[in-house]
């Protein structure tokens, strides 16, 4: 295992620095430099133009592209990623500030949306043809088309607005004490972020569940004399569980996405909604970093995954 | 009889349908046999004549989509429970569950895909000992090495711990063979279970069987297709075809004395292995019939060498040729059974 | 309830046994498979019906309705649906029926042009990159799994940030986000073809690969690429609604039905004004739901392992 681990590591290195390389190249292609950074435009445009000239030259602005990428690729891995336009404070504060809300949120609708999605496409499989059945494909059907933010404004109409049950928005409030007061702003954008996951998992448990109840070591199950819950847990269920944690990495990227709107809508103070003001503000250098942590979280979650998928099926080799 | 030769096993008349699409096969229809302890029952026959489903019928793993039309099996237990009639049993239920693994036990064709992919062998085993007995793990454990080792597999301690996947062809059949008889049943139903092996590994397996059925007194019904291993297995013999049973007996008496057309061109036109070379081998004319477009009488007669009017009689009544009983056990499904052995091989 | 269920089962299968022997057995009316199976599905069915009836619906725009979609009215905002405002008018006094139907033109043509362009694209390199292999291959291998590392969406904005908001380059940039899935099935279907004895043959000829790439092969990889492509167009659309929700997609002054939303994002309207949110939702919901239906229904018709 820490072998694949070392292994997967090093396939990361080269695509990430592409993908420095590219996001640095984005940068390169939005209007403006340091300096306009720095200044506003009303200084900007009072400045001289050979006083711009000489601050551009000494900020080394003028160098060639390769140089200034490789300065900036330094000063990303010593941990500098720069300053905030809006604000002023380094981006890298910022980014602590929002990273654990967005993994929360991603993580529980990860979460959320594997166990449901796969227990009930579990039942929907075991009821073949049932009127269950068939409402959950159904039901499916309708969380892989809904529009997410469109859900989300149904739920938070009926759970906040009209029952009151959960609040409308917000992640932490100031007269909370314990971690788990919080958890109630956690499960409406939770579920709403993973209910197109949620669609998709159990759509596809389903599928993977009656492929696996058509082999033969089922059979060989009941021979054995098990009961069948056994079997369609222990010897079924188990064994589809890889194709779907397969599934769900496949996803992830769209999960991870996904957190743009949903934190938008539910005020989550996380990666996705400064993301969301970064590029509304045209911010630019913080819209690149944030895009590169997005990918980042995404090839992390995916070796994960990989790492979750080897352990389950001990077919499965090491490339 | 001797008591080692107790019906274990008895199968009277059973039907099978197997139902898809709007169209309804008669998988097995109106087959009788008996399964008798310490003896091992052969039963040959084409693919698709309904051997397996024989065997499935009786462990009542059919798909939900076949069932038992008429006909019984019943289980002589030989203990307070007293005979027990299978075909009436709900098909996973509490009592049929108790009877798997513990009284008749199955293996099957390929040891590989019979095999649970995530699971490691020694738990796979051990799942059948907790399942039926009531152990601790450590004792399950240390039985599952001692039944490995018992089957021929070596460092059992270590292979114990690994997959399906990392062991061999014939390993995982031995290990397949440990899971069945690991509670020790008293039947043993093995549907071609060395197809998918090599040749040489087949001869091993088959001597394990053999061992077993010796060792324990238990009874086995092996299906296979291949008459070489009739030949040397065979106590009794049991030959399908489109889901009848159309001769049965002693090994000895259907083998040297064959009563169905079908049987006696099923020997002309298989070389036995070991036989050497020369042998005069004639296929069957003909091939086998569409099971939705089946002959009205006599399923074997468009083939037949022997056919005469008194067949299309029995195809105006859409009846099968009744049971010849020739000596003792010996029966088969012909008008002309006599005919057949007097005009020998 | 379950004897119930286990009792109807047993008299389905007796009549069916019933039947064969009696030889009344149904036999297969229609010959063709797959347009038996398309009848079969009335998922799909319906699911056309609802697409058809909202492309129309939307293409007849103005014979459905006399109101300008972008005018203003003050003095009729915020006024409940009735007989005048099928849907009522919205914050500025817009009729809401019809900004969804003009609005319908805009997302249908913005989620189908980025569906039938990554198609395109994508199936063109990803045949000729399972063709051929080689350096091609490999390059387009690495920037496939580079774009498809990206969550869509950030992919999207990162790039609007760059080139800014209009519809050309909305439709250009999701041809640029989606091509990866369509590449890698395209190249999967080629690197099996690939070893078709026909394909040996047409080279033994001399034909250039250009030719038995994209004449001889890819044809024969079209299905799978006909419902990844409708699946596509559900899932831009989708993106669309949610890159225009947040106001960063198509620019506001052009209604679609994404940007219609993005003015309802306030509690008030949540609550008090429903009609400029829920049919429009609703509209996108069941669009996107009758395009799912009809991909799953040619999925089920040309997928081979599926029996007759």
């Amino acid at each position: 295992m820490a072998k694949f681990i070392l292994k997967r590591l090093l396939m990361f290195i080269p695509m990430v620095l592409v993908l420095t390389f590219l996001i640095f190249g984005a940068l390169e292609l939005t209007p403006g430099d340091a300096l306009t950074y720095m200044l506003d435009s009303e200084a900007l445009a009072m400045m001289p133009p050979e006083q711009q000239a000489a601050i551009r030259e000494s900020l080394g602005l003028n160098d060639p592209f390769f140089v200034r990428y490789f300065k900036w690729l330094g000063e990303l891995l010593g941990g500098n990623f720069g300053y905030c336009l809006a604000s002023g404070r380094p981006i890298k504060a910022i980014l602590g500030d929002v990273v654990p809300a967005t993994l929360e949120l991603s993580v529980a609708a990860l979460l959320i949306s594997t166990f449901a999605g796969s227990a009930l496409g579990l039942v929907s499989a075991l009821r073949r043809g049932s009127i269950a059945d068939n409402a959950l494909s159904v039901a499916g059907v309708i969380g892989l088309s809904i529009p997410q933010f469109f859900f989300g404004m149904l739920c938070i109409l009926m759970f906040a607005l009209k029952l009151g049950w959960l609040p409308v928005g917000g992640r932490l409030q100031p007269w909370m004490t314990r971690y788990v007061d919080h958890l109630r702003f956690l499960i409406l954008p939770a579920c709403v972020l993973g209910i197109s996951m949620t669609a998709g998992v159990m759509r596809y448990s389903r599928a993977a569940m009656l492929d696996t109840m058509n082999k033969d070591y089922i059979k060989t199950a009941r021979s054995k004399g098990l009961p069948e819950w056994r079997v369609n847990i222990v010897h079924g269920f188990r064994v589809s569980l890889t194709p779907i944690i397969v599934l769900v990495g496949f996803r992830l990227p769209t999960l991870i996405g996904g957190s743009v709107v949903i934190e938008s809508i539910f005020q989550w103070p996380g990666v996705g909604m400064a993301f969301k003001k970064a590029v509304t503000a045209q911010n630019y250098p913080l819209v690149m970093i944030i895009a590169l942590l997005m990918v980042l979280m995404v090839l992390i979650a995916s070796l994960l995954i990989d790492m979750l998928t080897r352990v389950l099926d001990p077919r499965v080799k090491l490339q | 009889m001797e008591n080692g030769q107790d019906v274990v096993i008895s199968v009277k008349n059973l039907k099978t349908f197997f139902y898809s699409d709007q169209r309804c096969n008669r998988a097995v229809n109106g087959v009788s046999l008996d399964i008798r302890s310490g003896r091992t029952l052969c039963v040959v026959g084409e693919s698709g004549c309904g051997k397996s489903v024989t065997a499935a019928s009786i462990m009542q793993l059919l798909p939900r989509l076949a069932r038992i039309e008429e006909g019984e099996i019943v289980y002589r237990t030989g203990d307070a429970r007293g005979d027990i009639r299978i075909h009436e049993l709900r098909r996973n239920g509490r009592t049929m569950r108790s009877l798997r693994a513990k009284d008749i036990a199955m293996i099957f064709q390929d040891p590989l895909t019979a095999l649970n992919p995530v699971y490691r062998i020694g738990g796979q085993i051990a799942e059948t000992l907790l399942a039926h007995e009531r152990i601790r793990k450590k004792e399950a454990r240390r039985r599952t090495i001692d039944l490995l080792h018992a089957m021929g597999i070596p460092q059992a301690e270590k292979r114990a711990d690994q997959y399906p996947h990392e062991y061999s062809g014939g390993m995982r059949q031995r290990a397949m063979i440990a899971m069945a008889m690991s509670c020790a049943p008293r039947v043993l139903l093995a549907d071609e279970p060395t197809t998918a092996l090599d040749v040489t590994i087949q001869a091993q397996i088959f001597d394990l069987i053999d061992r077993l059925r010796r060792e324990r007194n238990t009874a086995v019904m092996l299906i296979t297709h291949d008459m070489g291993v009739v030949c040397e297995l065979a106590d009794d013999v049991a030959v399908m075809y489109m889901g009848n049973i159309i001769e049965s007996g002693t090994a000895r008496e259907v083998l040297k004395t064959p009563a169905h057309p079908y049987t006696k061109a099923l020997l002309k036109s298989i070389p036995i292995l070991g036989r050497g070379a020369g042998q005069d081998i004639r296929p069957i004319r003909g091939s086998t019939p569409d099971p939705y477009d089946r002959p009205k009488g006599c399923q074997f007669a468009p083939r037949c060498d022997y056919r005469r009017e008194a067949c299309l009689a029995l195809d105006e009544r859409r009846e099968l040729p009744p049971e010849e009983r020739i000596e003792g056990a010996h029966m088969a499904r012909c008008l002309f059974a006599r005919e057949v052995i007097r005009d020998g091989t | 309830m379950l004897f119930s269920q286990k009792a109807r089962f047993n008299r389905k299968l007796d009549r069916m046994r019933d039947a064969e022997f009696a030889g009344t057995a149904k036999r297969r009316r229609v010959r063709n498979r797959a347009l038996r199976k398309m009848m079969n599905n009335r998922l799909a069915m319906v699911g056309l019906f609802v697409f058809a009836a909202i492309v129309l619906a939307c293409l007849f725009a103005p014979v459905l309705t006399r109101y300008n979609p972008e005018t203003p009215n003050l003095k009729s905002t915020l006024k409940p649906p009735s007989l005048e405002h099928i849907f009522g008018t919205d914050k500025i006094g817009r009729d809401v029926f019809s900004r969804i139907l003009y609005g319908g033109r805009i997302s249908i043509l913005v989620g189908l042009g980025g569906a039938l362009g990554a198609s395109l694209i994508g199936a063109a390199v990803g045949s000729y990159a399972g063709y051929r292999g080689g350096w091609f291959d490999r390059i387009t291998l690495r920037l496939s799994e580079l774009f498809m590392a990206f969550p869509q969406l950030v992919l999207v904005l990162m790039l609007v940030t760059i080139v800014g908001q209009s519809m050309r380059n909305i439709i250009i940039i999701f041809v640029v986000t989606g091509w990866g899935s369509v590449y890698r099935q395209a190249r999967a279907r080629m690197l099996s073809l690939r070893e078709e004895e026909y394909v040996q043959s047409l080279k033994a000829f001399g034909l250039s690969d250009f030719r038995i790439c994209y004449k001889h092969m890819l044809p024969n990889a079209i299905s799978p690429l006909i419902v990844n492509t409708t699946l596509s167009t559900a899932m831009f659309i989708l993106e669309e609604a949610a890159l225009s929700y947040l106001g960063l997609g198509i620019p506001l002054n052009i209604p679609t039905w994404g940007n219609i939303l993005n003015a309802c994002q306030d509690m008030y309207t949540l609550l008090n004004g429903w009609w400029m949110w829920l049919p429009v939702g609703i509209v996108i919901s069941l669009f996107v739901m009758s395009i799912n239906f009809i991909g799953d229904g040619l999925r089920d018709t040309t997928d081979p392992s599926q029996q007759g």
